[in-house]
């Protein structure tokens, strides 16, 4: 090998060096998000209304508020997650999102009618959520709920949308 | 030196920036210019990302380098003589690239928001608004209005990383391609080059491991004290303010550093010798200027105090930081405090009918009571320190005065107590024991047959349970933390002050729990 071939290599391999010495910190600070959840909060279930202001069979629209959230560096509290619709039969409540998982509109009650309906798409459901007409692949997303001393607290997802089955995002 | 090694400091430097870039990308994807935002993204990349002290600090770092490279580039190129052998413009052309690079210093040491970044660029705003006529409104425009605020921070960290990158990037490029190189690149130079390059990775990863990284200060803080002092490169300024008072302030702040560039652009038609004298006048006056302020500082004990504060108060916000920043921003991570949080409580829900001096919290003020709290008047009985036994004491010689019991309308009628001397001292001990801590128990025990042959227990009990007459309040852990917490939640309980409390009830809906555990805290830890 020559003079000229070496120094390529000299070169070629300290390149190398340090292209992989600022790329691993580079790589390994980039992908924290990817590695670590960076929101946090409102999982376990909110408090939303007291059982006895609930009417029997009809839907009540609440939104659920996470009591602390943690977005990155910023500790917030009271932050509105979403809404649901909460149908009590006697001393069962049944909650259900108002996100329509037909393409994430906002499902509004028709009093009228007694069904669910989608203002986009002409989705409707039943008053228990399952579906009677329109795109919509599955009924609403049923939420959990938890009633104690009198008290509804319901725990707030968001589910794929445009699925026939219902999976967490 | 050797003309072929001291050419690679060019290719350094450009290396050096090239790594500000990649770093300052790194960081941008994790920050969030405002003055809510800035300080809590910049903890949180410090404390919580991936090496996110590692890449701040080499960021840091990278910038003391790239001056450092600068100034070496520099005598290089006069001391090869390459300053009067190359086209003119590219010196000229240097020389402005160099004061940009000046530029992202000062832009940059603000985007933290914290003291030290807040409290320098206060000084270097200050001064660019003294430049004659144009100075306010440059000052304004600047940074974003007449106040630091959100547009401050959104006009630094526009010129950080976008007007000043492109406009040195272009710079740089330029420079590169007018510098004549005598002999091809490729590889003779190249290997050196990448040699040089690979010194500055390694010297910079090494003092960012050494110093941990780059320190980050507490959150800004309009309201403290804080003796600001700019990064070491600008220090040769800073001491120089120090000897010119009023209108020659302007003049050096301004004036000296134009000298100096005037100087330096006019360097190539000076001899090689003269130009050598001229940069070595400025670097040692420099260096001096820079040595006397550090010797100064040194020497200086209410800024070594201060320093001290600072770093406390530095370590005591990203310990809060951990458990995430409120939305109102930096400052409002104290709050994460429970005893701050319980001042703000005490401010909210007590002040008006009781007075609580203390010590504010540390790092700010001076240390005198707050005189937003006491106005004479006070409807309770005074809490500074409360349920103390010089509390106690004071108290039971007269429990009607107008700091206790006097204002109150229903709880009245308390005789002072007849003891004296050590058989008082007993008493305030038997009370005082009854809320725990640390007691004398043979002490306590006279104090006890004190109060039955005082007939403190005629209206007085200590079981618990037996409801005191025209509400004595009932002794059992009297003054404890719990205690407390029921007094704030409900002090009509029979055991409390039954039918004659006159404090209003703060419930779950006025007090959480915590805030509640919170202020009985407070008001508990009056009694040591």
């Amino acid at each position: 090998m020559n003079r000229r071939r070496v120094l390529e290599w000299v070169v070629g391999a300290v390149a190398t060096v340090i292209g992989v010495a600022i790329a691993v910190p580079a790589a390994a600070f980039l992908t924290f998000p990817a590695r670590r959840r960076t929101v946090t909060g409102g999982e376990a279930p909110e408090d939303v209304a007291r059982l006895d202001a609930l009417p029997e069979g009809k839907p009540v629209r609440v939104s659920v508020k996470a009591h602390q959230r943690r977005d990155a560096w910023t500790a917030f509290s009271d932050v509105t997650l979403g809404g649901c619709w909460l149908v009590r039969a006697g001393d069962r409540v049944r909650a259900m999102s108002t996100v329509c998982p037909h393409a994430g509109c906002a499902v509004d009650w028709d009093d009228k009618g007694k069904a669910f309906v989608c203002p986009c798409h002409d989705s409707r459901f039943s008053l228990d959520g399952e579906r009677q007409s329109g795109p919509s692949p599955r009924p609403l997303d049923t939420l959990d709920v938890e009633v104690k001393d009198g008290r509804v607290a319901v725990a707030w997802r968001r589910f794929k949308t445009a699925t026939t089955k219902k999976e967490p995002v | 030196m050797d003309r072929k090694w001291g050419r690679v400091l060019g290719a350094a430097l450009a290396f050096a920036l090239l790594l500000q870039a990649v770093t300052g990308m790194l960081m941008a994807s994790f920050y969030a210019p405002s003055a809510t935002t800035a300080w809590a993204a910049v903890a949180y990349i410090q404390e919580e990302v991936t090496l996110g002290w590692f890449v701040r600090g080499l960021h840091s770092m990278g910038a003391s380098i790239t001056v450092v490279l600068l100034g070496l580039h520099l005598v290089q190129t006069i001391a090869s003589g390459t300053y009067a052998t190359a086209p003119r413009r590219n010196w000229f052309l240097g020389l402005v690239a160099m004061s940009l690079v000046l530029a992202f210093a000062l832009t940059g040491y603000l985007l933290p928001w914290d003291q030290k970044g807040y409290w320098a660029t206060q000084v270097a705003t200050s001064l660019l608004g003294e430049t004659p006529l144009v100075g306010d409104y440059l000052r304004r425009v600047v940074q974003g209005g007449g106040d630091y605020g959100n547009l401050t921070l959104t006009h630094f960290y526009a010129l950080h990383t976008m007007l000043l990158p492109a406009l040195t990037a272009t710079l740089v490029v330029i420079h590169i391609r007018w510098a004549r190189r005598t002999q091809a690149w490729w590889p003779e130079d190249a290997w050196r080059d990448a040699i040089a390059c690979a010194a500055v990775v390694a010297v910079g990863y090494a003092l960012v491991v050494r110093a941990h990284g780059a320190p980050l200060e507490a959150p800004a803080d309009p309201s403290s004290q804080y003796d600001a002092r700019p990064e070491w490169y600008f220090l040769p300024l800073f001491q120089m303010l120090k000897y010119l008072p009023g209108k020659l302030e302007t003049i050096g702040a301004l004036g000296l550093p134009l000298v100096v560039g005037a100087v330096l652009v006019f360097l190539p038609m000076a001899s090689r010798r003269t130009a050598f004298v001229a940069v070595a006048a400025i670097g040692i006056g420099a260096g001096g200027l820079a040595l006397i302020a550090k010797i100064s500082d040194a020497h200086n004990e209410p800024y070594q105090k201060g320093r001290a504060r600072a770093e406390a108060d530095a370590r005591r916000a990203l310990a809060l930081a951990k458990k995430g920043v409120p939305p109102a921003g930096g400052m409002a991570v104290y709050d994460n405090d429970p005893a701050e949080r319980a001042r703000k409580l005490f401010a909210d829900k007590c002040v008006g009918c009781h007075v609580l001096d203390d010590e504010p919290a540390a790092g700010k003020g001076n240390g005198a009571a707050d005189p937003r709290r006491a106005n004479g008047d006070e409807k309770g009985p005074l809490l500074t320190g409360w349920m103390s036994r010089a509390w106690l004491t004071d108290f039971l010689k007269q429990p009607d005065a107008p700091k206790y019991f006097g204002n109150t309308k229903k709880l009245h009628g308390m005789k002072p107590v007849k003891a004296e001397g050590e058989e008082l001292r007993a008493l305030v001990e038997w009370i005082y024991a009854q809320g725990g801590g640390k007691f004398d128990q043979a002490l306590a025990d006279r104090g006890h047959e004190i109060y039955k042959r005082d007939d403190c227990d005629d209206c007085h009990s200590d079981d618990g349970k037996t409801e005191g007459v025209d509400g004595a309040p009932n002794f059992a852990g009297h003054a404890s933390a719990e205690w407390i917490e029921k007094l704030i939640r409900d002090g009509g309980l029979p055991t409390l002050f039954s039918d004659h409390n006159e404090m209003p009830k703060l419930g779950k809906e006025k007090l959480s729990d915590d805030d509640v555990a919170a202020l009985a805290t407070l008001i508990e830890g009056q009694r040591s």
